[in-house]
């Protein structure tokens, strides 16, 4: 036995009996399926085939803080034509012509262009986007549409007055609507909810014959809600009283870390992605130079000006450099070496103190206490502000800003003949290499009005990442910094005087800032206002506003943050 | 290390058309039809296009492997077996692409070593099986060098690769065999796997040990040696539960069992099983035509570029097809062993064999998976699925046996 198997002669017959025994199997099940019982598998692909269908699931509704729905759902419907069963002797054109507007020439190019082939068989859009009436008065003539068919996917539809659009962000049909910007893509995976599955018996021309009963269909399942922090009255309003000036309003309660009111513009209509966005409008929008689709908010990063005055202030109290009295006499000029800088305010304020330079905002004053202290160590707390790093907030896409370090002045510097100490002298009123974002901005009122205290901004009211973080100043410190920023409100001679709200029952405070962008050049600076209200009850609000080329931030965004403040306590604007 | 692979001197180029005609049958027959199921609207997109520019390279290969000297690759193959299992090893730091860690990726190129490592692993083999002198005995030795092959399968298992990693284990048995290891070998190499699968049923399952039980004591050998035989047996049919239950991944076992039973489960894992049967039972005899399938066009047919190729075929050009892709088949089987058994080099003969079985247990197990006779798993057709480095792969394979033929009779 063994010594016959090992002949090479008798193994191969072995192997060929085993390779021609497969060859065998697999030539009788083929014969079995495709001769024996063709009749059979015949009929099975003629009548009863099943097809998956994905049911997409509604994404999830997105309410206010009042609870009132600003992000909906709604179904649209899209016209397909199967060529197969479309009979151009019966098809009534005129009907259809009337109802959608799609004219005969088109539909029979699509006929003509799909008759034969196997794309007969494909349903082909010649309509997108009709809404339920129409769709029902087309139905209602069924017999004499013949080969038309609808399909339905759910859509966003926009259900509050005010434009949000930065903040809820757009939708893009990639393979899939997914969120493409803002909160509908930061929270994406939370408001997507899960695609459904259901069989259809659908016959061999691939039309549907009815829903194929089975316990294991899976229902699509609409994506979580979302509540906002945003108040959409108060962002209407806020909307309104921007108009047509380009810049970002926030507007927060800064113990909870909520924003309230975020606005940045120019915007977009957020109804115009509904069901994909024209060619045409989309080029418009990207090819705008005031980019549209940037949320200045926490995208855009502008000087700071005056009220970086205020960090200033607070790291020499904290440092214990210098008290609330140091004086100085502004001329309303200072000489440093060979280089001559000036106070905004020609002929100067005179003798100075800490409150009156934040009251007034003299250059002079600062450009003296930045010399008092190390640049690393303004860095350092600078950035300890949240300047220069992310606030957290829950949104994509958010920029960091710059404060600038040693390290960064000398290779920033290095080709152009390096830095010296004129450059601090600039970045102790906000000019010069920092850039800021509103949000930050905002951020440091917070951390003011709190007494230290700094948490992350947010827009969902159970957003889950916020992180508190206290900045251990004095208590005095915080004190100090506050009555300078009422006084620059409440008393005559103060920037911020135009956010005065002649009302017993508030405290405000603020800050604003003049942010040159270029010097000898006609272009008007950015305003900034930003400051804080607080009622009598403690309860308190902050507000950052930035207008770009809005000339001085004691002008136009002080009287926005007036009105601001005037309608969340409810007075005549 | 790539000195001397190529000869362009004494290698000569012949095409033996005995074995390449079937070939390029396959490969009409695959045209047709991806020209079914491709679109054209653009080259990227098309399947067929881009798999004309695949012959086309896989013709390149096919002529410069006939330079290659079969003596060289006899002398590095421990080397790349050694280099396979280390390139497989590669791929598990490499990311996961649809989950599994099959590719080396460098930029934009994707390198999948299993698939050329199919012929790497023959050569690897053959050498293997060819050096170990003691053909008739159970020796530690013989375990070693069976545990040694079964690393590349094991490697490409975990990847996960099932498909792939049957292939390799589909390997084994042939090469053993050619190598002229004893018959009682091969059997008791194999009777642990039916141990493990007879457990399934209790009455399989005694009938099968008690046969294992008979051959063991008629057979001559150490008395120790069958009793451990036994034992693994019994092992094996032990602790087939528990791969079952904690190692095979639930999508794994349910492809199981809906091969036993496709229609416990019509809408999930038995779907593709009954869509494929039915796309092969309504083609008939003649077919219903190229591009008119109908269960091909309205997408009831999975991945039909690839693995379900034949499905295609079958529904559009019906029975006829089918058994002249099995007749050229069987042509191939009879031509390339009957020259196998006609080369006196035993290491050129099992390659020879070992290569063929490559191509060969793919055109069974796909053609098997499709039809319901085995479970479902992803493997595409010899020249007839679309897929670059997958035809590239076979036209080295083929390249090598002509190369053989007319190198080493």
């Amino acid at each position: 036995m063994k010594y016959y198997l090992n002949k090479s002669k008798s193994r191969i017959k072995a192997i060929f009996f085993f390779y021609f025994l497969f060859i065998f199997i697999i030539a009788c099940q083929y014969f079995n399926l495709q001769i024996l019982n063709y009749e059979k598998y015949q009929l099975k692909a003629g009548n009863n085939s099943l097809r998956k269908i994905i049911l997409k699931a509604p994404r999830g509704i997105i309410y206010d803080r009042n609870n009132k729905s600003i992000v909906d759902n709604k179904s649209i419907y899209d016209v397909n034509i199967i060529s197969k069963d479309f009979n151009p002797d019966s098809f009534n054109y005129a009907l259809f012509e009337e109802i959608i507007g799609v004219k005969k020439n088109y539909i029979d190019s699509i006929f003509l262009n799909n008759k034969s082939s196997i794309y007969q068989f494909k349903p082909r859009l010649i309509k997108r986007n009709i809404n339920f009436k129409k769709k029902s008065i087309l139905e209602e003539n069924k017999l004499d549409i013949k080969g038309i068919y609808f399909s339905n996917s759910p859509i966003r539809t926009y259900t509050s007055n005010s434009n949000l659009a930065h903040v809820l962000g757009y939708l893009r049909n990639i393979d899939n609507v997914i969120g493409y910007s803002g909160i509908e893509k930061f929270y994406e995976n939370d408001l997507k909810g899960y695609d459904g599955l259901e069989y259809h018996i659908v016959d061999r021309f691939g039309i549907y014959q009815g829903k194929f009963e089975d316990e294991n269909i899976y229902l699509p399942k609409q994506g979580n809600d979302l509540f906002l922090t945003i108040d959409s009255d108060l962002q209407l309003f806020s909307e309104n009283i921007m108009g047509d000036n380009i810049g970002s309003i926030i507007v927060m309660s800064p113990e909870s870390g909520e924003i309230l009111t975020m606005i940045s513009t120019p915007s977009y209509d957020l109804d115009s992605f509904i069901g994909g966005i024209p060619k045409k409008e989309w080029n418009k929008l990207i090819n705008n130079k005031n980019k549209p689709f940037n949320n200045r908010a926490i995208q855009s990063s502008y000087p700071p000006g005056s009220i970086f005055k205020l960090i200033l202030a607070a790291i020499v109290l904290e440092e214990k450099v210098i008290t609330e009295n140091w004086k100085i006499n502004c001329t309303g000029e200072y000489q440093f070496y060979d280089q001559k800088f000036s106070c905004w305010k020609e002929g100067g304020h005179g003798q100075v103190n800490l409150n009156k330079a934040i009251q007034q905002s003299c250059n002079i004053y600062f450009y003296n206490l930045i010399q008092q202290i190390d640049f690393n160590l303004w860095s350092e707390e600078v950035s300890r502000f949240g300047f220069g790093k992310l606030s957290g907030v829950d949104l994509p896409t958010e920029k960091k800003g710059l404060v600038p370090t040693r390290k960064w002045m000398n290779k920033h510097f290095r080709n152009k003949g390096g830095w010296s100490q004129g450059h601090l002298l600039n970045l102790s009123i906000g000019q010069g290499e920092t850039m800021v974002t509103p949000i930050q901005i905002i951020n440091l009122i917070n951390i003011i009005s709190n007494d230290g205290l700094s948490i992350t901004p947010h827009l969902n009211i159970n957003c889950d990442n916020i992180k508190k973080h206290e900045m251990e100043y004095d208590k005095d410190v915080w004190k100090i910094i506050k009555k300078s920023m009422y006084d620059a409100v409440n008393k005559s001679g103060g920037t911020a005087y135009n956010a005065y709200v002649n009302n017993e029952e508030l405290k405000i405070y603020g800050k604003t800032g003049t942010a040159q962008i270029c010097s000898n050049c006609d272009l008007l600076p950015h305003a900034w206002f930003a400051g804080f209200m607080e009622l009598e009850n403690k309860e308190k609000f902050s507000v950052a506003i930035i207008i770009e080329n809005g000339g001085k931030g004691s002008n136009l965004p002080s009287i926005m943050a007036r009105k601001i403040f005037k309608f969340i306590v409810r007075e005549d604007v | 290390m790539f000195k001397g692979l190529f000869d362009f001197r004494n290698q000569n180029l012949i095409i033996k058309w005995s074995i390449i005609a079937p070939v390029i049958f396959f490969i009409i027959v695959g045209l047709l039809g991806l020209s079914s199921t491709s679109n054209f609207n653009s080259f990227i997109s098309s399947t067929f296009y881009k798999q004309l520019l695949w012959i086309l390279i896989g013709i390149i290969a096919f002529i410069l492997v006939q330079y290659v000297r079969i003596q060289y690759l006899h002398d590095y193959s421990y080397l790349y077996f050694i280099l396979l299992v280390l390139l497989l090893l590669c791929t598990q730091f490499f990311p996961a692409i649809e989950g599994s860690k099959r590719w080396l990726i460098i930029g934009k190129i994707y390198i999948q070593p299993s698939e050329l490592g199919k012929i790497l692993y023959v050569l690897g083999l053959a050498r293997f099986f060819n050096d170990y002198k003691i053909k008739d005995k159970f020796t530690s030795i013989y375990f070693l060098i069976l545990l040694f092959s079964l690393i590349p399968p094991l490697f490409v298992f975990i990847q996960p690769d099932l498909g792939t990693s049957i292939i390799y284990m589909s390997l084994i048995i042939p090469i053993l065999f050619w190598s002229k290891f004893d018959i009682k070998l091969i059997i008791l190499l194999i009777a642990p796997i039916i141990s493990m699968i007879a457990v399934a049923n209790l009455f399989l399952y005694y009938f099968w040990m008690i046969s294992l039980f008979v051959y063991l004591v008629i057979i001559k050998d150490k008395l120790y040696v069958r009793i451990i035989n036994f034992l693994l047996n019994l092992v094996a049919s032990i602790i087939s539960p528990f791969i079952w239950y904690n190692i095979l991944k639930e999508h794994q076992r349910n492809r199981i069992e809906t091969f036993i039973d496709p229609f416990s489960d019509p809408l999930g894992n038995g779907y593709q099983v009954i869509q494929s049967t039915i796309s092969i039972g309504s083609g008939g005899l003649w077919g219903k035509g190229v591009g008119n399938g109908t269960q091909t066009h309205l997408k009831f047919l999975p991945v039909r570029d690839t693995d379900f190729i034949i499905s295609v075929v079958s529904e559009e050009m019906g029975f006829i097809t089918i058994f002249f892709i099995l007749f050229s088949l069987s042509w191939l089987v009879y031509r390339v062993l009957d020259y196998a058994q006609k080369i006196e080099n035993d290491y050129s003969s099992t390659i020879l064999v070992g290569l063929f079985s490559i191509v060969f247990m793919h055109f069974i197990i796909n053609l098997a998976m499709i039809s319901g006779l085995l479970p479902v798993t992803g493997l595409p057709v010899p020249f007839i699925s679309y897929g670059g480095s997958f035809f590239l792969t076979c036209s080295i394979i083929l390249g090598l046996i002509n190369n053989i033929i007319n190198n080493q009779i």
